[in-house]
């Protein structure tokens, strides 16, 4: 313990320089670590919505409107295929996850089978995303006569998984649809979503934009007023609406007030490719798909304009009669905007109903407050610490405050590589981890004073206090690293921040206060080879 | 490792006996300046600190059937506002004004002085635009003036759940720390490790439910925060025995448990002690929102304290005899202390 190779020295150095540059940005304003050019690091740490001040949401979805939507449209499709092929049916019905029903014909029972798995396999990937082609989401099942479209497990999930997805992509645009807010949406779970908006402390106006229902609408421009501005007045039945700015849709139109379609038709609508250029497929359920072709039937070569939120995304122009119930938009469009078309297509509206099931908000004062508070108060903490631990120790106390200092710094570094959020709970974290870092060395110098006592020279104390010290320290920062690390993957909220910097903490703990100790108080014999230690010079009276 | 152990022993071979290694002049001189290793007989009070330990419990247990805990929103459900005003607030007015909405059972309090006050009510039936309502009526109801520094609803589903996830996370952490002790020591360690970490969770929760302080999610990191203090001085102490077994093998186990508390208990204080330095500063300035989280540490502190001293070792006692350490002592023990001889 009393050789420190060559090796050991640089790495610590390297560690110690390392962390003081990842921990740097911290101490800057968030405006100015933004402003730094990219290959100096900037990521600092958040703080959590206790410290700042903010809105917390916890919205889950209604499932099982979704899961009786997609039914629907699973049993219209079983119904028209089997009417155009005409195979008889009866009693048609849900059950459970499914449609049933009966073919009583036995000569027709293998082509309804296999209508049947026709229809599942179309409902399947018409639910789109990248799990269709994978996943069998519906799956056939025969009982005599009886046959059954069921969604599976795999498609419920799918299901789950691509409904949060939109409602994540919807909920983002509509709480900030000029992108300035910090928002962080996140999924939990399978069914719910967490929206956190830092400062802001009105929870009224963020349920508003949540509730409010994007409408998604296709609309005829204006036969002859081809290019209005904004200051063209509308003829009557005739409304002016602005281009998306957020689509790159620039300048005004001028469409009919009725709308010929409303997006709830939309099943799916993709981004891919043809002839090597992004475009978007898209596809509307039965109802959708006849109206759509009597509309392309009627207006080949006019734009047909898609509405959201009373601004047009897009605007593509009818190529031909598009009757099969799907088709494409083609355009200048980058592979990011056609995504984000297809996006907003397939998300126009919140494809669950969204209840809030758990509201939090700090007003940024008390966030201020308790941030002002915790700091003041941990400094202190930090400043008493260091007086008892030099009043104790003498030198090698102020050998510990220097470790302990680079414990925070260390943490504060990987905090920030991480991109960890620093709540309440987590400052406790800290504040164990601090505790154990000192016990540590506690640990250490005490062994050290008790081989001293025990007649050791002072080389020779320093080396077993090192080593005699360490087994301890390794396996309670163990014990207490994995305790962290559980609580941080099964915890939530609160208690996954207090595991994240307690297993931080802990972890950066057990380099500082071994190694870093270690190299300053070797370094620190080698260069005045002392008879006797600091650490048995005074002494607290123990209590 | 083996060589190590070797040399251990024999540094430790013109050792009297444990307690007394002062040796040479320095030392002797040295020693007026710190105390020599303490000597009490901490297993022969064991009865005593059972005794404390019993009534302790018993005490908690009664409390925790009769008050229970004042469980927060996070866990019962239910809404809370929380507002300040420039004015001195009249209380008794608020109350009327909240309990007018019909809102069922209401709680009004001051907080943070008499300018401040927090309202809590249960969950108010229906969907979310009812809950909506119930918070934008109490908003109504206290009038302008007021700054609202915090506002939060928490619905039945998420409280089960938070409760919880919670409870699973903690209770998988001790038992892989039960396990990792196992690995590490022998069994026997494993469990008294999990039964004192247990014992000072159940004495802190007993603080929450005597004070009647919320207990919500914070309350949670702060058992944690014990917990994983109460591991760490368990661990400590349990390491120093285990080395002393493998130094001492003739002598009788509680003697060892006494000399190694005795030889950690300066540790103990110092360590103790630093902790509480840390944590008292945010007891006193860290505000109202720090304050409960504070004092179930500060009081953690103390509790883990005295079950690493007491309740932890001790209860090795009553343990099955710990294998390793015996067949040692038996066999191999007896046979090089007789070589040595």
């Amino acid at each position: 313990m009393i050789n420190i190779t060559r090796f050991q020295l640089w790495t610590a150095l390297i560690v110690c320089v390392l962390a003081l540059i990842l921990a740097g940005p911290n101490v800057l304003s968030k405006k100015t670590a933004e402003s730094l050019p990219s290959w100096v690091p900037h990521q600092q740490f958040a703080l959590g919505l206790d410290l700042q001040g903010g809105a917390y949401l916890l919205l889950e979805a209604e499932m099982r409107g979704v899961v009786t939507d997609t039914l629907k449209n699973v049993r219209d499709s079983l119904r028209k295929s089997l009417r155009d092929q005409r195979v008889r049916y009866e009693d048609m019905r849900y059950v459970g996850r499914g449609v049933a029903f009966r073919a009583p014909d036995a000569a027709q029972l293998d082509k309804a089978k296999s209508i049947a798995e026709t229809v599942a396999r179309d409902a399947g990937s018409g639910s789109g995303g990248v799990f269709s082609a994978r996943q069998n989401l519906y799956e056939v099942r025969a009982e005599g006569n009886a046959i059954t479209v069921r969604l599976t497990d795999a498609g419920l999930a799918s299901l789950n998984e691509r409904i949060i997805d939109q409602a994540m992509e919807i909920l983002r645009r509509r709480i900030d649809p000029q992108g300035v807010l910090e928002l962080t949406i996140q999924r939990q779970g399978d069914t719910r979503v967490i929206v956190e908006v830092p400062g802001v402390s009105d929870t009224e106006e963020i349920r508003r934009r949540i509730g409010t229902t994007a409408k998604m609408t296709f609309h005829l421009p204006h036969q002859s007023i081809l290019a209005p501005t904004k200051e063209t007045v509308a003829p009557p039945g005739y409304k002016l609406l602005p281009g998306a700015r957020s689509m790159g849709e620039e300048g005004w139109y001028l469409v009919e007030e009725e709308a010929r379609l409303d997006g709830s038709h939309l099943t799916d609508a993709q981004q891919t490719f043809q002839d090597g250029l992004p475009i978007i497929q898209f596809r509307f359920d039965t109802t959708g798909a006849r109206i759509f072709c009597t509309i392309t039937q009627e207006n080949i070569r006019k734009p047909f304009a898609i509405v959201l939120d009373d601004e047009v995304i897009s605007a593509p122009v009818i190529q031909s009669a598009i009757c099969g119930g799907s088709g494409i938009i083609q355009g200048r469009f980058t592979v990011e905007s056609a995504t984000r078309l297809a996006l907003l297509l397939r998300a126009g509206a919140l494809p669950a109903k969204f209840n809030v099931v758990e509201e939090r908000t700090v007003g940024a004062t008390l966030g201020a407050d308790a941030i002002e508070a915790g700091i003041w108060a941990s400094m202190l903490g930090v400043v008493l610490v260091a007086a008892y631990m030099i009043g104790a120790y003498g030198l090698f106390g102020l050998f510990a405050i220097i470790a302990l200092t680079f414990n925070l710094i260390i943490l504060a570094a990987i905090m920030s590589l991480l991109g960890a959020t620093l709540t309440l709970p987590g400052i406790a974290g800290i504040v164990l981890s601090l505790g154990m870092s000192v016990d540590a060395n506690v640990l250490i110098y005490e062994r050290m004073r008790e081989e001293i006592r025990a007649g050791r020279t002072t080389l020779s104390a320093i080396d077993a206090g090192f080593r005699r010290a360490f087994t301890a320290i390794s396996d309670s920062n163990i014990t207490v690293i994995i305790a962290g690390l559980l609580l941080y993957l099964f915890g939530s909220g609160p208690v996954k921040g207090f595991g994240v910097t307690l297993a931080i903490g802990v972890g950066a703990s057990f380099f500082t206060a071994i190694m870093l100790t270690r190299i300053q108080v070797v370094y620190w014999w080698r260069w005045w080879r002392p008879k006797t230690l600091p650490i048995m010079r005074r002494s607290p009276v123990p209590a | 490792m083996a060589l190590v152990a070797a040399e251990d022993a024999a540094d430790h071979a013109p050792q009297p006996g444990p307690g007394l290694g002062i040796k040479g002049k320095t030392a002797m001189a040295l020693a007026k300046y710190f105390p020599q290793t303490t000597k009490i007989d901490f297993v022969g009070a064991r009865y005593f600190a059972f005794s404390l330990t019993a009534l302790l419990f018993i005490g908690v247990v009664v409390s925790l059937s009769v008050r229970g805990l004042n469980f927060g929103i996070d866990f019962q459900g239910g809404l809370l506002i929380e507002a300040v005003s420039q004015q001195k607030i009249d209380i008794a007015e608020v109350r009327k004004r909240v309990i007018a909405l019909n809102l069922g059972d209401v709680q009004v309090q001051h907080v943070g002085g008499d300018r401040g006050v927090m309202i809590r009510a249960e969950r108010p039936p229906g969907d979310e635009r009812a809950q909506a309502k119930a918070i934008d009526d109490i908003r109504k109801a206290l009038g302008p003036g007021y700054e609202f520094r915090r506002q939060e609803f928490v619905g039945p589903k998420v409280s089960e759940s938070l409760f919880r996830d919670g409870m699973i996370a903690t209770g998988l952490a001790l038992l892989m720390i039960a396990i990792y002790v196992w690995i590490r020591f022998e069994w026997q360690f494993g469990v008294a490790g999990l039964l004192a970490t247990a014992h000072d969770a159940t004495m802190a929760l007993g603080v929450y439910s005597i004070t009647g302080l919320e207990f919500d999610l914070t309350a949670i990191a702060a058992l944690l925060t014990l917990a994983g203090y109460s591991i760490n001085e368990t661990i400590v102490i349990f390491d120093r025995l285990r080395e002393n077994m493998r130094r001492y093998k003739k002598t009788d186990f509680k003697e060892l448990i006494n000399i190694s508390v005795n030889q950690n208990l300066f540790r103990t204080m110092m360590t103790g002690g630093a902790t509480l330095i840390a944590v008292l500063p945010m007891l006193i300035f860290g505000g109202e929102s720090l304050f409960a989280f504070t004092l179930a540490i500060c009081f953690g502190i103390l509790v883990g304290t005295y079950s690493a001293i007491y309740v932890s070792s001790s209860l090795l006692i009553y343990m099955p005899a710990i294998r390793r350490w015996r067949d040692e002592r038996e066999g191999k023990g007896d046979a090089a202390a007789k070589a040595r001889a």
